[in-house]
Formats: C-alpha cells, sequence, structure tokens
C-alpha cells in the first residue's frame, strides 16, 4: 500500500511537476524527525526485548544445566573413589606409596586395614588427584573411629562452587584383633 | 522529480523478518534447553547416601563378631541365653539367628540396637527383621528422636542370607531313636477245648489237654470256660496238680433237660487257677459224666490266660528232611543247615534212614564224625537227641545255653563208602539208598536285636457281650489301624447244633438269611450237626483294619431249636502286629531329652499291648550342618 502510494506520491510529484495530478500522497503526522516512535519502531523494540529475555533466561539455565552435570559428575566421581577405597584392597594387592596404581584401603568390604591407610599418608597430594582422576578438584578424606582419625587432602572449602560429600561407614582393623567402627567422609570440590 | 529513498521503508521490511526468524531460533533453543530434566541433585544425592549407609551398615555387621560387642550386654547374652562361650567368634547375623531360633529375640534387639545407633545418623530410622519359613520377625525398630517409617520420605533395604537358623528349632540340637531290645507283651492266648464227647450210661468222658506256655511268662489271669453237658456231677478238673471241681464253677447258665442232663456254662476264675498255671508245659485234665445221656463238650469251652512274656517270637522250629538218594553200590548225601548268627539252639534232633545197606554208615556234622557203624543194619533207622549233635553244630556255649555263631552246617551220611574216598571201600555190590524220611530238625528262638527292625505280634480277645442268649446273634468290633495276622471266632453255647458264621466290613451290607445259609459273607457252615467248633478262623480278607467289623452267627436251623442260642459269652479273638521300635523324632537341645522322648514315643506306639523292658537308643547331634535349617533371611531397612 505503502509502497503504491508512494508510487502514486512520485506519480503525483510528477505530475505535479508535469502539472498532472492522478492522487495525492497524504501521511499525515510523518515527518523524519518522528521517526523513532513509529510503530515500527515499537513493535521491533518489543521484539527486541522479547529475545533479549528469552536469551537471558536461557543462558541461566544453561548454566545451570551445567552446574547439575558438573555436581552429578562429582558425585559419579565421588561414589567410585569412595567405593574403591571401602571395597578393595587396590592395586597390587600390598601396595605402597610408590608403587600403587589403583588406591584400595580394604582387604574385605567395608573392612580398612589401618596399615594400609598410614601408607597413604606416604603419598603427595598431587599423586592421589591424579591417581583418582580428579586434578581439576580438590579433595578432603577423613578416616574416623573411636581410637583413630586421620585426614588426608586440603581443608574444606564451603564456598566452593560445586562441592559435594559422601560418608561411609566402615569397620578399621588394626591387625591385632582390634576392630573399630567408623566412617570414611570424602569431600570433592571445584572452585 | 525527487530521488525518494525507497530504504525506509525497506528498512522496517528487512528487521521484522529478522527477528521473526531470529526469535524462531532462539524459542526452539530455550525449548531444546529446558527439556533437560534437572532433577533436584540434593534428593539424588540423599538417596544414594542412604543406599550407601544401608549397604555399609549391613557389611559390618556381618563382619563383626560376637567378642566385639559390649562386653557387659555379652557376658549377660552369654549367661541368660543358648548363646555360649564357643559362640564368641560368630559374626552378629549368626547370633541374631541363634536367638531368634531360641525365642530371644529381646537381647537379640539389644545387639542390633547397641551396634547401629551410633553409625546410622540421627536423622535417619532402621530397622531389623528376619524371616525365616514363616512370617518376617521384627528383631528391633528404631524409635525416639529417629523418624518412623510413616514420616519418610524414601527407605533402603539390605539383606543378608543366614543358614542353620530356624524359628523354634535349636540349632544344636539332638534327635534320638529307639528300639526295644526286650519287651513284655501283654497278650490274651485262648486254649480251645476241641468239641468231643462222650460218655454214656452215666461212665467217665476224659479229656486231657496239654499246651505250652512261653518260658518267662507271667500269668495276670486265667479263666476256665466249661461248657458241657453232663448229669449229675463233675467227676473233677485238674490243672496240673491242682484239683478243682463244681464248686468252683460260676455257671452263668444252667438248665436241666430232664433225661438229657444239665447244658451248663460257667467260668473258674480264680488266684488258684492263676497260680496252678505256668511257664512251659502244663496239662489239664477234666473227666465228666452223664446219667441220662452222653457227656460231651460244648462249642465255647477254653481256657483264657492274660500273660505278659518276654518271649515275643514263638521258637522258630525247622526241619531239613534230605534228599531220597539211591546210589550203585555206595549212597551219600550232604545236607547244609543254617541257624541265625546269636540264636539261641533250644533243641536238635536227627533222623537216618537208610535201605540196602551192606558195609557201613558214616554221619558226619561238620568236621566230626558223630556215628559210625562197619556192620550196620541193612535197613538202619538212627535217632539222634539234642545232646548227641549238639556239641557237633557251630555254636557257643554260655550258661548252659548253645548260641549259633551263625556259619553254615553241614550233615554228611555216607552209606557203603568212606566219606574221605571216591570209591565205594568197603565192597558194597547192590543199591544202597538214602531215604527222604531222614532230616535233621532244629528248634531256636531269635535274640531280642530282631526287635529293633521289626513287629511284635499281640494277642486280644473281645466278648461279643451284647444281650442275652439269641438263636442269631450279632455283634461288632473295631479293629485297630494295625496289620491283622489272624483272627477266631470262639463261640459259646450250652446246647448246640449247626451253625452259620458270617463276617462283613463297614462298606459292605449285612447279609440276610435266606434258605439255609447267610446270602453273603459267610465264612463256616457247619457239614453236619454238632459240628460247631469252637474256634471258627476268620479270612483275613473280610476284615478291614481301623473300621468297625461285624459277626452274625446262627444256630437253629435244619433241626435244630431255639434252645441252641448264641451266648454273649462268644468271643473275637485276633492277633495283630505293633512296631517295636520309633524312628528320629524332633529336635531337642540335650540328648537326655532326644532319648526320653524317643522312649516315649515307643511307649505311646506300644500301648497298651506291650511294654518295654529294655530300650536301645541311638541320638544324633544336629549341629554346625548350616544346610540343615534355613535359610533365613536378615533385613536391615533404612528411611529418612
Amino acid at each position: 500500500m505503502r509502497e503504491v502510494i508512494c508510487l502514486r506520491y512520485l506519480s503525483a510529484v510528477q505530475k505535479n511537476i508535469q502539472g498532472e495530478s492522478d492522487m495525492v500522497y497524504i501521511n499525515k503526522g510523518v515527518n523524519r524527525k518522528g521517526q523513532t516512535f513509529t510503530s515500527d519502531f515499537f513493535v521491533s523494540a518489543i521484539i527486541f526485548m522479547f529475545i533479549l529475555n528469552i536469551s537471558y533466561i536461557t543462558w541461566n539455565s544453561a548454566q545451570d544445566v551445567t552446574a547439575e552435570f558438573e555436581s552429578d559428575n562429582m558425585q559419579k566421581k565421588i561414589f567410585y573413589i569412595t567405593d574403591m577405597l571401602t571395597r578393595t584392597p587396590g592395586y597390587p594387592y600390598g601396595w605402597n606409596s610408590t608403587d600403587v596404581e589403583l588406591i584400595g584401603l580394604s582387604d574385605s568390604s567395608n573392612m580398612i586395614n589401618s596399615s594400609k591407610l598410614d601408607e597413604l599418608q606416604n603419598m603427595s597430594y598431587y599423586n592421589m588427584t591424579f591417581l583418582w582422576g580428579i586434578t581439576d578438584y580438590e579433595f578432603n578424606l577423613t578416616v574416623s573411629g573411636d581410637y583413630t582419625y586421620k585426614t588426608f587432602g586440603k581443608d574444606i572449602d564451603h564456598d566452593a562452587r560445586h562441592i559435594t560429600h559422601i560418608e561411609r561407614v566402615v569397620l578399621i582393623d588394626y591387625g591385632n584383633g582390634a576392630i573399630d567402627k567408623g566412617y570414611l567422609k570424602y569431600t570433592l570440590w571445584k572452585m | 522529480m525527487e530521488n525518494v529513498t525507497i530504504m525506509k521503508t525497506r528498512a522496517g521490511l528487512i528487521f521484522t523478518l529478522d527477528a521473526l526468524i531470529a526469535l524462531m531460533l532462539i524459542m526452539g533453543t530455550y525449548v531444546f534447553v529446558m527439556d533437560y530434566d534437572v532433577r533436584p541433585l540434593q534428593q539424588k544425592t540423599n538417596y544414594q547416601q542412604l543406599h550407601l549407609t544401608s549397604g555399609d551398615g549391613m557389611n559390618i555387621f556381618s563382619k563383626t563378631v560376637f567378642n566385639n560387642i559390649n562386653e557387659t550386654l555379652r557376658d549377660e547374652i552369654i549367661l541368660n541365653t543358648q548363646v555360649n562361650i564357643l559362640d564368641i567368634n560368630k559374626t552378629l547375623p549368626d547370633i541374631i539367628g541363634k536367638l531368634w531360633a531360641y525365642n530371644d529375640t529381646g537381647y537379640a534387639s539389644l545387639i542390633v540396637q547397641q551396634f547401629f545407633e551410633d553409625i546410622i545418623p540421627i536423622d535417619h530410622g532402621y530397622s531389623i527383621k528376619i524371616k525365616g519359613s514363616g512370617d518376617d520377625t521384627s528383631i528391633h525398630t528404631s524409635s525416639g528422636t529417629r523418624p518412623s517409617l510413616a514420616e519418610s520420605k524414601f527407605s533402603v533395604s539390605s539383606y543378608r542370607i543366614i543358614s542353620g537358623y530356624e524359628e523354634d528349632i535349636p540349632s544344636e540340637s539332638f534327635v534320638a531313636s529307639a528300639w526295644a531290645v526286650e519287651a513284655r507283651k501283654n497278650s490274651t492266648k485262648i486254649i480251645p477245648f476241641n468239641l468231643g464227647g462222650s460218655g454214656w450210661g452215666g461212665e467217665n468222658f476224659t479229656v486231657d489237654k496239654y499246651f505250652t506256655l512261653p518260658a518267662n511268662t507271667t500269668i495276670s489271669d486265667a479263666t476256665f470256660v466249661l461248657s458241657i453237658h453232663y448229669y449229675p456231677d463233675i467227676e473233677g478238673i485238674w490243672v496240673n496238680d491242682e484239683y478243682f471241681n463244681e464248686s468252683d464253677v460260676d455257671w452263668i447258665y444252667y438248665e436241666y433237660d430232664a433225661g438229657a442232663g444239665y447244658g451248663a456254662y460257667g467260668t473258674i476264675n480264680s488266684a488258684r487257677l492263676k497260680d496252678s498255671i505256668s511257664s512251659g508245659d502244663n496239662h489239664m485234665k477234666i473227666i465228666i459224666k452223664n446219667g441220662e445221656y452222653n457227656s460231651h463238650l460244648h462249642p465255647g469251652m477254653y481256657l483264657k490266660i492274660q500273660h505278659q512274656s518276654n518271649l515275643l517270637y514263638e521258637p522258630i522250629k525247622k526241619k531239613f528232611y534230605l534228599d531220597n538218594i539211591v546210589g550203585n553200590a555206595a549212597a551219600w548225601q550232604v545236607q547244609a543247615f543254617h541257624i541265625p548268627k546269636g540264636a539261641n539252639i533250644t533243641d536238635a534232633t536227627l533222623h537216618v534212614e537208610g535201605n540196602q545197606v551192606e558195609k557201613k554208615v558214616s554221619i558226619w556234622i561238620n568236621d566230626d564224625e558223630i556215628y559210625s557203624d562197619v556192620s550196620p543194619p541193612s535197613s538202619p533207622n538212627l535217632n539222634f537227641s539234642f545232646s548227641d549233635i549238639i556239641g557237633n553244630i557251630h555254636a557257643t556255649s554260655s550258661s548252659g545255653s548253645y548260641y549259633s555263631t551263625g556259619e553254615t552246617n553241614t550233615l554228611g551220611i555216607y552209606l557203603d563208602m568212606n566219606p574221605l574216598g571216591s570209591l565205594p571201600v568197603t565192597g558194597g555190590i547192590d543199591d544202597c539208598e538214602i531215604s527222604n524220611e531222614s532230616y535233621i530238625e532244629l528248634e531256636y528262638t531269635i535274640p531280642g536285636g530282631i526287635l529293633k527292625y521289626g513287629m511284635i505280634e499281640v494277642t486280644g480277645v473281645e466278648e461279643f457281650n451284647n444281650g442275652g442268649p439269641e438263636l442269631i446273634k450279632k455283634a461288632n468290633f473295631s479293629l485297630p489301624d494295625r496289620e491283622i495276622t489272624k483272627a477266631f471266632i470262639h463261640l459259646a453255647q450250652y446246647y448246640s447244633w449247626r451253625v452259620a458264621v458270617a463276617v462283613w466290613n463297614e462298606d459292605e451290607n449285612e447279609p440276610s438269611w435266606q434258605g439255609n445259609k447267610w446270602t453273603d459273607y459267610q465264612i463256616f457252615l457247619s457239614p453236619t450237626g454238632r459240628a460247631v467248633p469252637t474256634d471258627i478262623y476268620v479270612p483275613l480278607d473280610r476284615l478291614n483294619k481301623g473300621e468297625v467289623n461285624w459277626i452274625k452267627v446262627r444256630d437253629g436251623f435244619l433241626g435244630g431249636s431255639s434252645d441252641n442260642a448264641i451266648l454273649p459269652e462268644s468271643t473275637f479273638e485276633f492277633s495283630m502286629l505293633v512296631p517295636s521300635m520309633v524312628g528320629y523324632g524332633g529336635n531337642f537341645p540335650t540328648k537326655d531329652a532326644a532319648i526320653a522322648d524317643a522312649n516315649s514315643r515307643l511307649d505311646d506306639i506300644l500301648g497298651e499291648y506291650a511294654e518295654a523292658t529294655s530300650i536301645d537308643n541311638e541320638a544324633i547331634s544336629m549341629s554346625q550342618v548350616p544346610w540343615m535349617w534355613g535359610p533365613a533371611y536378615l533385613t536391615l531397612e533404612m528411611w529418612k
């Protein structure tokens, strides 16, 4: 319509110039200075704002999903690590801090061998994170009972962006027939 | 003409279309991203933690031994329950199982509570249950500040299987069996007097009755039932050396028939009679006469003895006949005979007959020549007694008794030949014969130990005992649910002619009388007048054990009269087998208790029929056999 009107305007201008007139284009209230407040602008502004809003929401949701994935991933790691610690003797069976390939503390399910716990103390932090595949994370491992309290790794940073924690109930075998009930607590976090 | 910029109008067009496309893309991305199902991570973590705690808790519970629990509780359990010091290295599930088997779940609950209370977080609830073949038994459920299962959002369970335990069955127990090595059976023995006569014209009619009772028989009661026809007196009744007369008789039926004398039925039942009868051989004599008619015995005359005897089996008598052998010019034969090991050999006799013997008779038992004659008669007829041959039979002697060693014995008879050679060395010419009348007879008793595997036979007697004398008498008897080995009817009448007897069981219809016999199930019909035996055998297929069985008897047909009544004192005698052993029974915590139970079951099964005087037992321990009982399932449930 507008094109027709424009053409007719052109035509009218031409006719004006030529002294002929067929249709006169009238565009009330419109002049070059008021272009910003036209309906086109409003519509596009609305659409733009809508798109912006959607983008924001989507971005935030994606962030949450990513965070969930990360936490889920950390949970899986922590389950795996604590299962290895509490249900396997590690590899090789009589491992020490220099030859260990898989860290396990239990000669039988949920029965922590205190001598392996002592051997763990001889390992470096980096070595432990490397063997557990958590070099991108920080960890704290605590084994406690009535007669023992051993902690490994760093102090827990409760302000970490992603943090997950698990507790396992265990028996601690001191090797002389003495057995103690206790806990193995593992915390993993990422800044 | 002005050059009008079309772009103004076109700019609005392009912006609108681009925006729409972009909007669509973003909306699509948004939908895609938001479709990601993000579960609340915290809830999932809580559930996983609960699952791990439950599994770990059951693991460490299963690995902890009884000795590692609180010492005070441990000692208290040892003191007050079936758990003992030998159990201190058993795992806690085993201890829980044992306590459950002995119904000591209170202590089981204490163990569970003490173990789990400080390892399960306070905001968790938990319970332990155990299930065997029956319903779940709750051992312990948390309470107090811990949440209840009803309040929980989720719960998990962990299981353990334990073997060797069953509710109400001691896990360490004994079972026992028992058998009567010696028993005294309470039996009734009927010694019938056969129908017979007769003494005419007032002359004596004498009956001598000989009978034998087993050794070690204790007689508790004796009744002599007289059913006679006589007049006017009884000359005498002798039981061994004891004399009885008419004054000793309690007459039940006594009728004078003019011109015929008395028809009488009565009994002698006194301590004097009982004491006059002994184990071993007995002799009874009765002398009656009838001055008006003939004196004779009527049906139903017998001696009834109630006794206890250690001899549960009658002596076994076996006779081995030789074959008839004719040889030229000699005859020989070897007969093997066997006596069970341990059997008490009470008698042995040998009888040898030969024919056309010319030169020699040689008789051997095993490797002993017990007889030799080089000038024999042509038809030797030789008898050897127990004392002649017992020393040559494979047996051991103890306190004057002989007990078989169980070895096979041989009897060798050689006529007209040397047993050590193959040719007739005595010069016999003609045929020589060993007669098949030759035999060796052995009598022995089976040792008591055989009772371990067998049954004992006991006898009972029941009177008809229903109403008065009747021409047609009907009676019924309930037989025990035991194997019946023999049965007899002993009819009692003071006047008799001829009888017809029918026997039927619950599954059959009562027979009726038609013509001169019963329509069905007739077991006896007198062939002629006065042929009424005192004991009438009942075919065993007429009787159903464990059920009511019927007997119907009638007299007074084919020449009989209304006087020929059947008396209610008629009896039904039956013998049956009673087990003399019981197998393994229930479980008992001690050996003595298991044996006592086995002996009690043996007494029950022997019942009124016998009394075990010597019992052997076998008791075995049922412990450390985990596959014997169970399995049982121990469940740890946790909730939050």
